[in-house]
């Protein structure tokens, strides 16, 4: 576009239809061959995608929806699917000069200096990002957001993620799809990860010790030879998370995960985590050395070029994986995380007391204010509020899967066939065969006396604890 | 790569990079591992992992680099790649006097965290840039003096003092024989244990 800024540089690179430099090498034929094998499958899903929009304009038909998504958006589409499936058109149409004004509020030099850092060194590699042009789009996407969520700001991994949606989509929309991929109002839509992106991280944290255990649980090979050499998962994993897989996989196959993402939610992130374990299981579970696996995991990741094959490994080959069972390893997670912290801060008051201050005392906002945590920003919120809000989020989305159960469109593929002769019983998420209040309660986790009461600790972090206090499964604590 | 040779030994030991973001502490460890150099270097997400070896004598050092994400938001995940390093190279760009504040607050953290014999290296990056300077060597290498730290201008881009720094690294490390675990790396079958619950550790 604005070609004459840069004209020198590399040699003309070889683009993917991304504006992605073609990786060189091996990998690079690898995608090209793919590309082209996967081309007549491609084809056909632009005819059933185009088949799909004129026999259902308005996307009503949730399940067929869900079940074409899992088979891919055809680029064509996937602006207006995405969006449609976050309500990100539908907010940007109800506020048509919300963008445009966030951009005239000011932000911390902090913020600024943050972002200005990170543009140019957002996708080096791909052709929008070299040029001016695309790098005012990314600036103004992501100062909008940081307007807009005031608890977020800026955090580095979402110029990653936004640098990914003005592929396809406008700045404006750009900026409404990240605000909701992050932080949706509608529990039903979204990932719901603020907490990924705040200062202590204690949600990612949280979700890393929960991949940890089902990984431990569904892979047990491959999750030994990683103990053995001393790798914890989170090493590994962090990134997949934190990014949504955009730094790690080729952009095809992260297209095809944010495709069932943005409209399943969260789960698939746990998903598409476990099927890159299953995918890559043998060789996982025969690493020798720290440096392997480091090295091989980072080079597994990147190499996932069959994306169909991986989205399948995902839905099918992991086998069974309930929105019941990530919850009760979130809220393990959530604990171990919040027992991390205060630990920290009780071994850093220790430090303190043994070597009086030092001139200038460390800028760490969140471990040197206890009473903030992981909920700290603007706004803050009464421990009960968190816990009703989190009870009702949580009751959206125990609806939101029994209604999948119902339609026998639940988590797991959409060829509905029953696995392993799992019995009935469990293919129901537990709570509808008796949905008493108490039994909904505890199912949510939800110790009902810590929403009633008061907490008299005005720590936020611990308050976000006790919301999980009541479900029993978790009681048993890791042997240590 | 693998020393399958008798003759000298190779000891592992882990090493993390901290500082604020944008001091370059990717480009020295690029620059250190590879010898290379990106002007536009990705942000570091969580942390990245290579290795590069240096040789001692008779014994070959091989440094298992953590390299980390340099926003403040992040800081919360360091403790995730510091724990059990043997050393710890401390980042700031000599052209950012905040930097610096940064990199004394990571020096304070590591001070109250890490066990004392772990060796902590201040490096001053991008000399490239003197005329922007606004760190003063002196300034840097007195506070390094007072906490005794090893202390090294480097510069990434033109690969100035890199390999000096991680040489003088190699050589101040605890010396350990194969049981030892004085920081190195072999502790992390001990660590393995702990790690997801420091919190519990009674330090």
């Amino acid at each position: 576009m604005t070609g004459e800024a840069e004209a020198v540089g590399p040699p003309a690179a070889e683009y993917d239809e991304y504006g992605f430099v073609v990786p060189a090498g091996a990998l690079g034929r690898e995608i090209v061959r793919y590309k082209q094998q996967f081309q007549p499958k491609a084809e056909r899903r632009v005819t059933r995608w185009e088949r799909f929009r004129r026999a259902d304009p308005s996307l009503s038909n949730r399940r067929r929806l869900k079940r074409l998504v899992r088979k891919g958006i055809p680029d064509s589409f996937r602006k207006e699917i995405w969006a449609h499936c976050l309500g990100s058109q539908r907010l940007r149409d109800a506020n048509p000069n919300k963008f445009e004004s966030l951009l005239r509020e000011p932000l911390s030099d902090e913020t600024l200096s943050q972002i200005e850092l990170d543009l140019t060194r957002t996708f080096p590699n791909n052709k929008l990002y070299k040029y001016e042009d695309g790098v005012a789009k990314l600036r103004r996407v992501l100062r909008a957001f940081a307007v807009h969520n005031v608890r977020v700001n800026y955090c580095q991994s979402l110029n990653f993620i936004a640098a990914v949606l003005l592929l396809f989509m406008d700045e404006e929309l750009a900026f409404w799809t990240l605000a909701q991929v992050v932080s949706s109002e509608e529990g039903a839509k979204g990932l719901h990860i603020d907490g990924y992106y705040v200062e202590g991280m204690d949600q990612l944290r949280a979700d890393l010790r929960a991949l940890e255990r089902i990984v431990q649980r569904k892979f047990p090979n491959a999750y030994a030879s990683l103990r053995r050499e001393g790798v914890e998962l989170e090493w590994v994993c962090q990134e997949w998370f934190h990014t949504l897989f955009s730094t790690v996989l080729p952009i095809q196959t992260t297209l095809r995960v944010w495709d069932c993402l943005f409209l399943e939610g969260h789960k698939i992130l746990f998903r598409v985590a476990l099927a890159i374990f299953k995918e890559n299981e043998l060789r996982i579970s025969k690493f020798q050395s720290l440096e392997e696996v480091m090295v091989s995991m980072r080079e597994i990741s990147s190499h996932q070029v069959d994306h169909n094959s991986l989205l399948k490994a995902a839905f099918k080959g992991i086998g069974r994986l309930k929105r019941a069972q990530i919850r009760r390893e979130q809220a393990y997670g959530e604990r171990m995380v919040a027992e991390e912290n205060a630990a920290a801060q009780a071994r850093r008051e220790r430090h303190n007391q043994a070597h009086p201050p030092p001139p200038a005392k460390p800028q760490l906002p969140a471990l040197d204010n206890p009473g903030h945590g992981e909920a700290g920003g603007s706004g803050e919120e009464s421990p009960v509020g968190a816990a009703v809000r989190e009870a009702a989020r949580r009751l959206e989305s125990v609806i939101d899967s029994c209604y999948d159960s119902i339609l026998g469109d639940g988590d797991d593929d959409v060829d509905v066939s029953p696995v392993d002769g799992e019995p009935p019983a469990a293919r129901l998420p537990g709570s509808i065969p008796a949905l008493s209040p108490d039994s909904v309660f505890s199912y949510l986790g939800v110790s009902v006396s810590s929403m009633l009461q008061p907490s008299n600790s005005s720590d936020a972090t611990r308050s976000s604890v006790n919301v999980h206090r009541g479900d029993n499964a978790l009681a048993t604590s890791p042997a240590k | 790569m693998d020393a399958s040779s008798p003759l000298p030994k190779t000891v592992h030991y882990k090493l993390v990079l901290l500082g604020d973001a944008s001091v370059g502490k990717s480009c020295l460890v690029v620059r250190f591992a590879k010898d290379e150099f990106y002007e536009y270097q990705e942000p570091t997400i969580g942390a990245a992992f290579m290795t590069q070896s240096v040789t001692l004598g008779d014994e070959i050092v091989k440094f298992e680099i953590w390299d980390t994400a340099g926003q403040e938001r992040y800081r919360s995940l360091a403790p995730m790649y510091y724990r059990g390093a043997a050393a710890a190279v401390v980042v700031y760009d000599i052209t950012n006097k905040e930097s610096f504040d940064g990199a004394k607050s990571w020096i304070n953290e590591l001070k109250a965290v890490l066990p004392s014999d772990v060796v902590i290296a201040l490096t001053g990056n991008k000399i490239d840039l003197e005329a922007s300077r606004c760190v003063s060597t002196e300034l840097a290498e007195g506070y390094a003096e007072d906490n005794a730290l090893l202390f090294k201008e480097t510069s990434a881009k033109t690969g100035e003092g890199v390999r000096e720094l991680f040489d003088e690294i190699a050589r101040k490390l605890p010396k350990k024989s194969q049981d030892s675990d004085a920081g190195g790396f072999q502790v992390s079958s001990n660590q393995k244990a702990s790690s997801w619950s420091t919190g519990s550790c009674a330090c």
